[in-house]
């Protein structure tokens, strides 16, 4: 009994390693083609990059609070791994809590005092900075990606994810019923794990920000937990818009593989395809845009609910 | 033993690059041939293995070179590269270094010993350069000097706990802030080779910027001499113009479309290379040109009024859109060679910087630090330019 918990947590765990290293891995291939390097090896690429950082010496800045950004940098895939718990494959997750929705939205907040307490930790001005950034970069995004997760809780009746993947089985898929808090859902989720258009966080004009004293075990532990909230944030997209593992032939798994991979291909493509938008903007147009659309989204999901259209 | 020689075998080099005034052929040629290998460029000595060192550039360069050296974590290997013939070998050798295990083994544990000492604050006399930090922490008086005299890029990441970390002044909201001192440049990646700019920031507002120019050991100027001694220049004007177009894309954060412009610039630069042919850098061209995104995150700053050469009016958007125009005119149509223009292009290069360097610290103050950097890179003032040409007072 306890075994096969153990065993199905590593396996699904290791699933969610994989799904992160093949992000990795085609976002290292489009950066050699853009670049004109050689790419046919650049799927390896990650992995050298680790094999690297497993050698590298752990540096610190005199005065810095190592401590502090250690647990900091440790939270951030902690974090993503404790969100995969409630992630439903199948027709069950690892442990399906009846108030899931919130459980993954809390596990996500974590990543705000991750970043801060690793681009603090780090006594350098650019970590102060990139990590000021990604507090208001959560100010601006952490609003609507609460009003779009309600929107799918409000439409299925339930917290629980795998009853929101349920509600959409046999019916329209949440994406369709509620475009909007799907679209502010993938924005924001670019926005917890600081990546493509919102990656001002570990910028370049900041010298890598956050992570810019990292070196060693402690930069592949941060750099690795961005790419697994990445990926458990494309996952979390399946069950709670994506109809989950419901599709026409194929067996279900299948379907949450390729939807999650689809989902987590659009991300890496977008990341780069466009350029970093500027935190004054983005707060901007998250204020004056996307909190309103997110609410009147919920607005109208609800009134479908009431009326009993879904 | 086996496994660390095993990892350090199969992982790829990350280099970072530093440039001393007047060797930007050298800094062009590094660039091109890591790009070539597919080994990547590092943002800060702490994510480097590869310290590359491009010219030489006198002793207070040196020092810059040392405490970069000093924040490099072990397993590493440091490269100068003098002439640009030498590049590929020098990294040749630099990647044999690289999986000498029983060598780096002995510099890994000195390098601890150092960073062991300068932790424990321990006065470390009067040794002068690689020490100069651990001074510094250990006696606070010393701390603010040491700022305002330090010209390397993490200055004041350095200060130590414990120590009054940043005097307070009143901002622009009436309250009192902590006034945190950043220099940047010269071995910042992306920014004007030989540029220092020294900023007092509240929050990630600027206060004040101070400019200073390192003067290098050589006096030479890459692109100028380029342009006079090659028969199609517009190719080598569209390649300087790819090379600050690719550094502003960098600091803008567009890394895919930099690295195309990077691509470019090498393309352009390399002799009997047909660019024409590769439908690929036409595309990107447009892409760059036509990016709204791009266009609506930059647009109103750093605005520049008429009574400034003509290149630099405008705001970011106008100054970058005006790299890309010279690029793409040189992509969609082949340019008759040797064109005459009014007044020379290394004049007018120089004039450029020059009234850059004018604008920029009245530009920066009260600027967000993203838009300050972003600023600075629109403008990419080339310093070796304005030292190679002696430009009449003509401003001011």
């Amino acid at each position: 009994m306890t075994d096969t918990a153990t065993f199905s947590t590593l396996a699904v765990v290791g699933l969610l390693v994989i799904f992160a290293y093949a992000a990795a891995a085609t976002a290292a291939v489009m950066r050699a083609r853009h670049a004109g390097a050689p790419w046919s090896g650049a799927w390896a690429a990650p992995a050298r990059e680790v094999a690297r950082l497993l050698v590298g010496q752990r540096t610190a800045v005199v005065g810095s609070d190592r401590l502090l950004a250690r647990i900091g940098g440790l939270l951030l895939p902690i974090a993503a791994i404790l969100a995969l718990l409630v992630l439903p494959l199948g027709s069950h997750a690892l442990n399906d809590l009846p108030v899931g929705v919130v459980w993954f939205n809390s596990m996500e907040v974590m990543a705000w005092v991750a970043v801060w307490m690793v681009g603090w930790g780090s006594n350098s001005a650019w970590g102060v900075v990139g990590a000021n950034r990604f507090l208001s970069q959560g100010l601006a995004y952490e609003l609507p990606h609460m009003f779009a997760l309600i929107t799918a809780a409000v439409g299925a009746g339930s917290l629980r994810v795998s009853d929101i993947a349920a509600a959409q089985s046999g019916q329209l898929w949440f994406v369709v019923v509620m475009p909007a808090a799907f679209l502010v859902y993938l924005i924001s989720m670019m926005g917890f794990s600081f990546w493509g258009p919102f990656d001002q966080t570990v910028g370049r004009d900041i010298v890598g920000g956050v992570a810019a004293q990292l070196s060693g075990v402690d930069r592949l532990v941060f750099l690795g937990g961005r790419y697994l909230m990445l990926t458990i944030g494309s996952a979390m997209a399946v069950p709670l818009f994506l109809g989950g593992d419901a599709g026409p032939l194929l067996p279900g798994w299948v379907w949450l593989v390729v939807k999650t991979a689809a989902v987590l291909g659009v991300l890496v493509w977008l990341g780069q395809r466009v350029p970093t938008i500027r935190m004054e903007r983005f707060a901007e147009i998250s204020w004056v845009v996307l909190l309103p659309v997110t609410i009147l989204q919920a607005l109208v999901v609800s009134i479908f609910v009431v009326v009993g259209w879904m | 033993m086996e496994l660390t020689g095993a990892l350090l075998r199969f992982s790829v080099p990350r280099a970072f690059v530093v440039v001393a005034p007047g060797y930007t052929d050298v800094r062009l040629g590094v660039e091109c041939e890591l790009r070539k290998r597919g080994w990547a460029q590092s943002l800060t000595p702490a994510d480097a293995d590869m310290l590359v060192i491009c010219g030489d550039g006198g002793e207070r360069f040196a020092e810059s070179v040392d405490r970069v050296w000093e924040q490099t974590p072990a397993p590493r290997t440091s490269l100068r590269i003098v002439e640009f013939d030498t590049i590929a070998r020098s990294f040749d050798a630099a990647r044999a270094a690289l999986c000498d295990v029983s060598t780096l083994r002995v510099d890994a544990i000195e390098r601890r010993m150092v960073s062991g000492r300068v932790a424990r604050g321990s006065d470390m006399g009067d040794s002068k350069h690689a020490d100069s930090h651990a001074n510094a922490h250990s006696h606070n008086m010393d701390a603010d000097m040491d700022i305002d005299m330090d010209a390397d890029m993490d200055m004041s990441m350095d200060l130590p706990g414990g120590i009054a970390m940043a005097d307070r002044g009143p901002d622009r909201d009436g309250l009192k802030l902590d006034q945190l001192h950043v220099s940047l440049g010269p071995m910042l990646p992306d920014w004007p080779t030989g540029l220092v700019l020294r900023l007092v920031l509240q929050g990630d507002i600027v206060q004040s910027a101070e400019l200073e120019i390192v003067v290098g050991r050589r006096d030479s100027s890459f692109w100028l001499e380029a342009e006079a001694n090659t028969e199609d220049a517009s190719q080598i004007r569209a390649a300087a113009a790819a090379d600050s177009l690719q550094r502003f894309l960098g600091v803008a954060g567009w890394k895919s479309a930099a690295a195309t412009g990077r691509w470019l610039r090498d393309e352009l630069l390399a002799p009997g290379a047909d660019v024409l042919a590769k439908p690929r850098f036409v595309r990107w061209i447009r892409r760059v040109r036509r990016s709204r995104v791009l266009r609506w995150s930059m647009n109103g700053l750093g605005l520049v009024g008429q009574d400034t050469p003509d290149q630099l009016h405008g705001d970011v958007s106008a100054r970058y859109l005006r790299w890309a125009e010279e690029i793409a005119s040189v992509l969609s149509a082949p340019v008759v060679a040797g064109q005459p223009v009014a007044v020379p292009w290394g004049l007018q290069r120089a004039e450029r910087a020059r009234a850059a360097l004018t604008l920029l610290p009245t530009m920066l103050v009260g600027q967000e630090f993203t838009a300050a950097r972003l600023i600075v890179a629109s403008f990419d003032p080339d310093l070796e330019a304005l030292h190679s040409h002696a430009v009449p007072d003509s401003h001011d």
